[in-house]
Parts: C-alpha cells; sequence; structure tokens
C-alpha cells in the first residue's frame, strides 16, 4: 500500500544514525563514516570500562542513583495529602507542581548557579543531586498521586478502625499496594537525572566529578582527533538505561502519556 | 482533625524546604541581576549594585536581539514540523492494514529517548563533512556540504525533529485511539476520502490534544539548551545562539553572570506566560 512508502522513509531517518552509532562502537578505527567495519572488536567497550570513562559512569550512577531515591522518599510522603485530605492551599500547590514540572531546566541555570556559588557548594554532587531532586520533584509527586487516587480507601479506613495509625496504615497498606507505581518514579527520576547535561555542566566543573553526559561532551573535544569509537561505545553504555525503561514500559506509554499531560 | 494537620505538615513540609529553596535561588538570581557580579575577578567576591543598567544594555544588545530572531526561527521549525510530523505518523499508523507500525514507532522512539548528548553527538557525526548524510547526497549526485558551518541553523532544527518528533507521535496515538471508530466507518459509508475523514473527524476531535501538544514543545524547545549547544556552542559566531545558549556563554564564557542573570530573567518571563497559557488551558479543558 501507498501509506507504507513515507513510513519508510521515516523509519529509515529515525535508524540510520543509530545505526552509525552501533557499527562505530564496535569498529577499532570508526570514523563518522557509515560502513560494516572490517573488524569488530570489544576493544572500545573495554576502555569504556576503564580510567577516566568509568570513572564518569560511576559519577552518573551515584547522582541518579542518590537522586531518585531522595525524590522517591520525599514524594511518596508529600503526594498522600494530595491524594487522601482536602487542605487550604491544596489546588494552588498542584497548579504549582504542573507550572513547575513544565518550566524548562535552563530557566533555573542562573539561580542554581548563583546560590550554590553563595554556599560554596559548586563541585559537590550534593549541589547536583539537590537540584536534581528539586526540579523533579513535581513530576513523581504528580505521577504518585495519579497512584494513590486509583487505591480504594476502604483498607485505610478498616485499618483505623482496627486501631492503626494514620503513618502506620499509610506503610502498612497503601504503600504495598503502589509498588509498581513506586518502581515507575523511581526509574523516571533515575532516567530524568542520568541523562541530565546543563546542570552537571555548570556545577561540576572538575573532570574527576563530572557524569558521563558532560564527560562524552568533554572527550569529544579533547586531543583535536576525535575518538569515534571509544565515544560510540560510550554512548552506547549511557543510553542502556532510557533504552531499558522504553522496553519495560513500551506497552503503557501511549497510556501514560495522556497521564502526563493532564497531570 | 488535629491528627490530620500533623499528617499533611509532617509529609509536606520536607518537600515545601526543597521547593522553598528554589525560590529563594530565583530570588537570590533576581537580585544578582541589579548588580555587576562576575564568574572571576574583583566583582565576583564583591559585587557592586547598578541598578537598572544591565536591563538598560540588554535593550540596546544586537546579540539579545539576535538570539531573540535565532530562538523564534529555531523554535517556530522545529514545533510546526514536529506537530506536523507527529500528526501524519500517528495518522498513518492508525490506518487499519499497516503492517510496520510498532518498527517505525520504535525506531522513532528510539532516537526520542536516548540521553541527550547521544543525541548530539550521534546527529553531529550524522551532517559531519565525511558523515552520512553527505554520502547519502553524493549517492543521489548532490555535492557534499559541510552543514555545521554553511547551515548550522538548518542541521539544529532537523536534528530536533529527528530527535524530538516521537513526544508529538504518542500523543497523537493515544489521542487517536479516543476517537470512535464508528465514526469512519459511517464516513465510509458516504464515501468520504481519507482526506475528508481527516478534517471531518479527526481534526476537530483532536484539536485539544494538538494545542497541548502545541504548547508544551514550543515551552521544552524554546528552553532546551543541550542540542544546539552540544552540537554548534552557539557558532559559528553567533549564527545558532538561541536564548538558553547565549544565557551559558554570557554567563560562563564571558564570565558577565550578574548580566546572564538578567537576560535569563527576560527569558524566564516569557516562558512563564506560556505555561501560565497551558495551565488555563488545562484548566479549561477539565472543565468540558
Amino acid at each position: 500500500m501507498a501509506i507504507h512508502i513515507p513510513l519508510i522513509i521515516v523509519f529509515l531517518f529515525a535508524l540510520i544514525p543509530l545505526t552509525w552509532l552501533v557499527l562505530a562502537s564496535v569498529n577499532p578505527a570508526a570514523s563518522p563514516a557509515s560502513k560494516i567495519p572490517s573488524r569488530m572488536t570489544m576493544e572500545n567497550f573495554g576502555r569504556t570500562f576503564s580510567g577516566r570513562p568509568l570513572h564518569w559512569t560511576l559519577n552518573s550512577l551515584l547522582i541518579a542513583g542518590s537522586t531518585a531515591t531522595l525524590v522517591l522518599f520525599l514524594a511518596t510522603m508529600a503526594a498522600y495529602p494530595f491524594s487522601r485530605v482536602r487542605f487550604f492551599g491544596a489546588n494552588v500547590l498542584l497548579y504549582g507542581l504542573v507550572f513547575l514540572r513544565t518550566v524548562p531546566v535552563s530557566s533555573f541555570m542562573l539561580p542554581i548557579y548563583l546560590i550554590f556559588i553563595k554556599l560554596n557548594l559548586v563541585n559537590t554532587y550534593l549541589s547536583v543531586i539537590l537540584t536534581l531532586s528539586v526540579l523533579n520533584i513535581p513530576f513523581a509527586l504528580l505521577l504518585l498521586k495519579g497512584f494513590y487516587d486509583t487505591i480504594p480507601t476502604v483498607f485505610e479506613e478498616a485499618s483505623w478502625i482496627d486501631g492503626c495509625s494514620k503513618w502506620k496504615s499509610i506503610f502498612r497498606i497503601v504503600l504495598p499496594q503502589c509498588g509498581p507505581g513506586l518502581a515507575v518514579a523511581w526509574f523516571m527520576t533515575f532516567m530524568f537525572a542520568w541523562g541530565e547535561f546543563l546542570i552537571p555542566l555548570i556545577l561540576l566543573r572538575k573532570i574527576e566529578l563530572m557524569p558521563l553526559s558532560v564527560g562524552i561532551f568533554t572527550t569529544y573535544g579533547e586531543y583535536g582527533v576525535v575518538n569515534y569509537g571509544l565515544l560510540s561505545s560510550m554512548s552506547l553504555l549511557y543510553a542502556i538505561p532510557p533504552i531499558l525503561m522504553y522496553i519495560l514500559i513500551q506497552k503503557n506509554l501511549v497510556k501514560g502519556m495522556v497521564g502526563y499531560v493532564k497531570g | 482533625m488535629r491528627e490530620n494537620t500533623k499528617l499533611i505538615v509532617g509529609m509536606l513540609s520536607p518537600t515545601l524546604i526543597f521547593l522553598i529553596f528554589l525560590l529563594v535561588a530565583v530570588g537570590w538570581a533576581f537580585y544578582a541581576s541589579f548588580t555587576d557580579i562576575m564568574l572571576i575577578g574583583p566583582a565576583a567576591k564583591s559585587p557592586q549594585v547598578i541598578g537598572l543598567r544591565n536591563y538598560e544594555r540588554l535593550f540596546r544588545d544586537p546579540l539579545f536581539y539576535n538570539s531573540l530572531v535565532k530562538s523564534a526561527i529555531y523554535t517556530g521549525s522545529v514545533v510546526a514540523s514536529q506537530c506536523a510530523l507527529g500528526l501524519f505518523l500517528a495518522v498513518l499508523m492508525h490506518h487499519k492494514g499497516v503492517k510496520i507500525k510498532s518498527a517505525v514507532a520504535a525506531a522513532v522512539t528510539m532516537s526520542w529517548i536516548i540521553p541527550d548528548i547521544v543525541k548530539v553527538y550521534t546527529w553531529g557525526a550524522f551532517v559531519h563533512y565525511e558523515g552520512t548524510l553527505n554520502s547519502i547526497l553524493r549517492v543521489v549526485g548532490v555535492p557534499s556540504v559541510r552543514w555545521l558551518s554553511e547551515k548550522p541553523l538548518g542541521v539544529s532544527i532537523i536534528g530536533n525533529v529527528w530527535g524530538g518528533t516521537a513526544f508529538s507521535m504518542i500523543l497523537f496515538l493515544s489521542a487517536l485511539e479516543t476517537v470512535p471508530p464508528q465514526f469512519y466507518e459511517a464516513a465510509e459509508v458516504d464515501g468520504a476520502s481519507s482526506w475528508q475523514k481527516f478534517i471531518a473527524i479527526t481534526l476537530p476531535l483532536t484539536a485539544p490534544v494538538i494545542l497541548i501538544d502545541l504548547f508544551l514543545i514550543t515551552i521544552w524547545t524554546f528552553g532546551y539548551f543541550t542540542f544546539v549547544y552540544g552540537l554548534t556552542g552557539g557558532g559559528p559566531g553567533h549564527a545558532t545562539e538561541i536564548a538558553p545558549v547565549f544565557i551559558y556563554n554570557e554567563s560562563f564564557r564571558l564570565y558577565k553572570i550578574g548580566y546572564g542573570a538578567a537576560i535569563s530573567f527576560i527569558m524566564t518571563a516569557m516562558v512563564a506566560m506560556a505555561c501560565i497559557g497551558y495551565l488555563i488551558l488545562l484548566r479549561r479543558m477539565e472543565r468540558v
């Protein structure tokens, strides 16, 4: 059928640059040109798992892991009152969170840098983890509120009658029921923090503190000659968590997007 | 009731402290935009308040107007292309009997979900003088072009369409699933063409989602720093210096962070207005 032709063109347009990336990562003599390597090796990946690239990977894991855990901890608690209790200012706060989730990171570049200069925390992991946490709280909170909303309140009410305190009922009754929601919130926050470039670029200005994003960017401009093989294997490794995420939530992505937009 | 209050305060306050920290940072930067603070040197340690001078200078700075023009061209082209292509793809894939739907969706989504800097690197190699784009063009007889120095804004725009269209596509796919298939069946009985079905059924029923999509990708593209900065750094010269890259270059390459803060506030004011428009739209839609 004729409608396949534009789809095939788009398919190729999307895939050709990615194919180059995969081919270059196993080619010890990679260049910008697309070609099947005459000799396929794991050499580039070997160098990705040693020295600076390995160090950068560990930095990325540390930053993204800490951010995701901190955000999950804060958002799990904060989302609960929004879902269960009517309180003064709840609506204004919710709109504020949707607003904050929509504003691009670059709007906060200067405020974040200036406050951490003042606090003398530039070039610390703490500054990046705090910043990425603040910026990701709105997303995780709104996501978890959505999950809480789907859980009927009868179980909690029953536990209160049995003498369970409200705090206890949250940990014993509510959280176990939204395990998948907690996992999604953690993993999505991990992914956002993992891929972030601008915040670590301005806050971590020492080579040994950089995460992979800034590391890849720095390597690109180094030494004059670009090492496409090494950069491609680093990039592929760096792309694994989001690709994994996509495979996991593929089926729910279309539904999830509607929920995301409607907040 | 008292137990409820305690619960709300206890659960919300840690998060509120984080959000207040961000507000303090924004307030502090607003103050800094009225000073001559620099990244290095004596004005880094003891900045002087210079009143509105940063803002006055801004409106006389040709590079500021340059960044607004580049941002307008960049954002306008990217948003129009992503939205149109996303809708086109979603409509085609929604057709019955399309065999390669999931393969196309996977390829388009894959170039979207990879980290920003991987997009930059992969796209940069694709449009490199010795890269794949030129070798494809050579096959059809077009001589090689130094894309990044001759058409920097153009390749930035197309690169962003390559790496960003998936968002609109997925959003429209989900919107199309809510259109009752009976509408199309009825139109087919009446002998409507594909185009007529699109104009009379698809477009009006997905209009609110299209509006949401336009708002969101406009805000995000306008504020999207990494792709253009990574690809060109704003150059050559100032050819691709869109607003966020201009702020970065003035603040961190030329060390003028007080001035950078002033530009940042003008830019954020524009973003904030668009965001408020988006919130009003969401509110209206919930009422309908």
